[in-house]
């Protein structure tokens, strides 16, 4: 059991140098790190700090030396809704706020910071129980939904428009779909999850900026593990594969999409009912991208989850 | 009770996040004339390479000017209002627009230069 403990805690502490797109604009898929489905008049509440780092440039899988930009990192506040509607049906909404999205740049010899804050996009999303059983106990879940380009699209410094890569909203409506299936035995302290979900994204057409972010299908397989009656661990591994982006005319943006493989590790802990600490990472092992990218070394997200019934309905 | 009072709640939070996240109107663009105009956009370089850097400037008429810069794809950095520092990353290769608009009390005008990163 101590080991266990130890190669817990020395995955949640490595920091490999390893990628995703970070520069790319948008919004982080948000949210606890589950994506079940509710029960009739159960609420969930979510709130998180998520820090991001990009560091690295590559070329396809290998690192590349752009000694320009310094880094590129962000601080994210999400706060996330789950209300169980039907005895099969949840909506789940989500908002976050950037406290601050920056890149630094060296050229010449000065270095510049460029950097925004402000509203993210509105997700929102509903999620159909397929299947839910009690023995063993387990759901399979189907979503759709869209995210919202509500928040701020047209940050500027003293008078310059920052680049699309750092507004706070990613500026275009995207629509979503997902499944998502979990199993766990009562008898056993290990149970597994899995997450399928493809995301389509609308042009966004505003003057001269014509621009399509490419699609991402994102695929994630968990393992959990029952460490104490309140502590939970999650070992969860995410494939992400992003097409290219279109500019005017549909053409293809070669430096932007590719593939990452994340380990995802995840703790809850339990301390009062309905009320859950959660720490998570998200660390590239393996990317791959297309052309030349600025790659994500790292992200980490703190966050608390309050649950609630108003009444009794039975799974 | 509860339920309603949650999903009235939420309603209004995200009526608030709507309204209050409503982008700016495009300003309208007026004729050009001695008391508001922008003669011409010049940049020392029409042709970058990713990362290197060019400089263009805005050549106006009028007084009490506030310049507004936008780069469909780049990074636009301000050295003084009718001066600006120009480069761009590698997803932004290719033929990319920077707008200059001007405004003052006689209203908005507005110029592009095309500049090619490659």
């Amino acid at each position: 059991m101590k080991k266990i403990h130890i190669l817990i805690l020395l995955l949640l502490l490595i920091s490999c140098k390893s990628f995703s797109q970070c520069c790319s604009a948008g919004n982080p898929l948000g949210g606890d790190g589950s994506n079940e489905g509710l029960n009739k008049n159960e609420l969930k509440l979510f709130t998180s700090f998520k820090y991001s780092l990009s560091k690295n440039y590559y070329h396809l899988d290998a690192p590349y030396d752009i000694p320009n930009v310094e880094k590129s990192y962000y601080d994210y506040q999400n706060i996330s809704f789950t209300y169980g509607i039907f005895s099969r049906l949840s909506v789940y909404t989500e908002l976050g706020y950037f406290f601050s999205k920056t890149q630094e740049v060296k050229l010449t010899n000065d270095q510049i910071i460029i950097q925004s804050k402000g509203l993210g996009d509105l997700g929102v999303s509903l999620r159909y129980m397929l299947l839910k059983t009690v023995k063993p106990v387990s759901q399979l879940v189907i979503s759709g939904g869209a995210k919202i380009p509500i928040g701020a699209f047209n940050e500027e410094i003293d008078g310059a428009m920052v680049p699309i890569s750092l507004q706070p909203s990613s500026g275009a409506l995207k629509f979503n779909a997902g499944i998502y299936y979990s199993r766990k035995r009562a008898d056993l302290k290990f149970g597994w999850n899995s997450f399928l979900f493809f995301e389509s994204s609308n042009t966004i057409d505003q003057g001269f900026l014509i621009y399509k972010y490419g699609n991402l299908l994102q695929l994630s397989i968990a393992a959990t593990y029952e460490i104490q009656r309140k502590l939970n661990f999650i070992f969860n591994s995410k494939f992400e594969w992003r097409a290219h982006d279109l500019r005017e005319k549909e053409m293809m943006i070669e430096s932007t999409g590719g593939k990452v493989f994340f380990l995802n590790p995840q703790l809850v802990y339990a301390f009062k009912p309905g009320w859950s600490l959660i720490a998570m990472a998200d660390i590239p092992v393996y990317k791959y991208v297309n052309g030349y990218q600025l790659t994500h070394s790292f992200s980490i997200q703190l966050g608390i989850r309050k649950s609630l019934k108003f009444c009794n309905s039975g799974i | 009770m509860n339920i309603k009072l949650i999903i009235l709640s939420s309603m209004i939070v995200f009526s608030i996040v709507f309204l209050s996240c409503k982008k700016d109107e495009n300003k309208q663009l007026t004729q050009p004339t001695d008391n508001l105009a922008i003669d011409s956009l010049v940049a020392t370089k029409t042709n970058i390479k990713i990362y290197e850097q060019t400089f263009i400037t805005a050549y106006t008429r009028g007084k009490n000017l506030k310049f507004q810069w936008n780069a469909n794809h780049g990074t636009i950095e301000t050295t003084d209002s009718s001066t600006v520092m120009y480069w761009a990353c590698p997803s932004c290769v290719g033929l990319n627009t920077i707008e200059c608009k001007v405004t003052n009390d006689y209203g908005t005008v507005s110029d592009t230069i095309m500049i090619n990163v490659y």
